[in-house]
Order: C-alpha cells, then structure tokens, then sequence
C-alpha cells in the first residue's frame, strides 16, 4: 500500500470516527422540526453599540447646554425698535421742513428767500 | 445545481387534486426528511463549524422551508444532494444574521437543557482523536472543510460536493486536494 493510500484510508477513518460521534449526539427529527429558537435580547454587551450610545448621550448634551447659553446671551430688543416700518432715522429731528429739500431751488436764488416769502423761487 | 425556491411540479410536492393529496404528500416528504435527517445533521455541523445549537437551529429552518414549500425540490439531482445545498445557503445567511446580531450586541439565551456527553475513560483516546479531527477541521478554509466532509463524512463525489458547494468541479476539486494534503499534515505529520 502506497503512502497516499494509506493516508487516504486514515482519512477516512478519522472521519468514520467524527460521524459515529456525531451519531451519538444526533437530536431527534421530532425536536429539530418544533425547534424554537430563543428570542434574541438586546444587551449593551457589544462594544460597538456602548460607543455609539455614549455618542448619542454626548450628543444630546452638547446640544441642550449650546442652545440654553444662546437663550440667555441673547439680546432682547424691543419690537417696535425691531420694526423696520417704524424706524426713522434720528437726524429727522434736524429738518423740520422737509420741503426745503422737495424742490429744487433755481439759479442764483436762496434758499433764505423761500423762508421769507414763503414759496420757492 | 439542481436547486430551486420557485413553484413547480416536483417528485414529492405535486399539484394537488385534494386535501387529503397534499396531507399524504406532505407526511411522505416528512418521511424523506427524517430518512436523511442523521445525514443532514452532520452536514448542518459542518456548516455551522460544528456548533450543535446552532445546526440545530439552521436544520429548524431548513425542514420548516421544505415542508411548508417556500423550497421545493425540483427533482434534478438527488433529494439528499438539494437537501445539502439548501442546508448550506440557510447556514450561511444564518452566520451573516449571527455576525451582525454580534456587531448590534443581541445576543440569543443560551440553551443550558442539554447536559455535556459524559466521557467514560475508555473512550479517551477515541475522544481525543475526534476531537484533534474537528481542530484540524478548523484549520482549514470553509470551501475545503465542506469539500472534505461532503467527500470523506458523507461519501459523496467531488461533482456532488462542487454540486452543493455552488462552484465549478475544477475549483472543488482544487479545495479538495489542497484540504486533503493539509489535513494530512495536521492529522498525521508528514508521515502517514
């Protein structure tokens, strides 16, 4: 007997030996067939799932302490100040005729003389 | 490969003129199931890297798929050769569902109602060599442990292995003589 052939007869020994082991374990059909599978629980044992539920939770905290710091740095102005419809421009005070600037005043004429008269040249 | 999860006329799962066609169809292919169950175990443990929970869990599926039809065997191999291939594609995505059950950190209840097998001390050395097989199994890739258990466990050709394994018979039969020249090595040495 060649070397080959006999390591093939061990071989097929070796597994002879694995499969009467395995008969001696094998479940019946009936327990196989109304097998039911355990329900799988969600556990925090996977290190990945740890980190991202840290993340998460450091997340969620950066983001509370951000947005009350903005609420009480936050300028608090009066809306009628807000409003661009009512705001004017603080040198309003200054032109109280504010005809002085509608027309236009003709050559060599003052402005004086529309105070005096009344109308423009 | 001679494998299908479509509808169709099949040697055991026929159109079915009655009820009472389809209940005798159905507890004849129970009967053929449980005829190759011994086998189909063996083969589920080498699937499942012969862990005896897990195999059981995969054969589980495998049975409740055939008997309810969403597999039906097509009739153009062997029922135990469509059996096996069904059986290794359920082992599979169960070992993908595994890996990301890990990565997600859920875990299934470990079965504690199955006591380990006593081992008297005149089967230590017999224990012994099982158990030094099923390491050197380990050592090996999972396309030349399935080659050599479908060739040495189940006595199988290596055009039924290349059959069930999904790969062409000039690529089993690479596995098959790279997994043999291997396990030799880790069995024997190098001498037989």
């Amino acid at each position: 007997m060649t070397d080959p052939e006999r390591e093939h007869l061990l071989m097929r020994a070796a597994f002879e030996q694995l499969k009467s082991e395995d008969a001696r374990e094998l479940p019946p059909f009936s327990d196989v067939l109304e097998r039911r599978a355990p329900p799988a629980r969600l556990t925090f044992g996977s290190p990945l799932l740890r980190i991202a539920a840290a993340g998460v939770v450091l997340a969620a905290s950066v983001a509370t302490y951000r947005a009350v710091v903005a609420r009480e740095g936050r300028l608090e102005v009066p809306s009628d100040v807000v409003s661009l419809g009512a705001w004017r421009p603080v040198t309003d005070g200054l032109l109280p005729q504010t005809t002085l600037i509608s027309a236009t005043p003709g050559l060599g004429a003052s402005m004086l003389d529309s105070l005096t008269t009344g109308a423009l040249p | 490969m001679a494998c299908h999860m479509t509808a169709g006329a099949t040697p055991l799962m026929n159109a079915h003129d009655t009820p009472g066609d389809a209940l005798v169809d159905h507890a004849r292919l129970a009967h053929e199931l449980e005829a190759l169950h011994p086998h189909c175990f063996g083969w589920a443990m080498a699937c499942c890297e012969r862990q005896r929970d897990v195999a059981e869990d995969v054969l589980h599926d495998v049975y409740v798929k055939v008997l309810e039809g969403s597999a039906r065997f097509d009739g153009r191999s062997t029922l135990k050769t469509w059996l096996f291939g069904v059986i290794r594609r359920t082992a599979s995505s169960h070992g993908r569902r595994e890996r990301l059950r890990a990565v997600l950190g859920m875990r299934e209840v470990s079965r504690t109602d199955r006591p380990p097998a006593a081992s008297p001390a005149d089967e230590a050395e017999r224990g012994d060599r099982v158990a030094r097989t099923r390491h050197a199994l380990t050592r090996l890739s999972a396309r030349q442990r399935q080659v050599l258990e479908l060739v040495f466990y189940h006595d199988l050709t290596i055009e039924e292995a290349a059959a069930i394994m999904n790969v062409s018979v000039g690529s089993a039969r690479v596995h098959y003589h790279r997994a043999k020249a291997r396990m030799a090595t880790l069995l024997f040495g190098d001498r037989p």
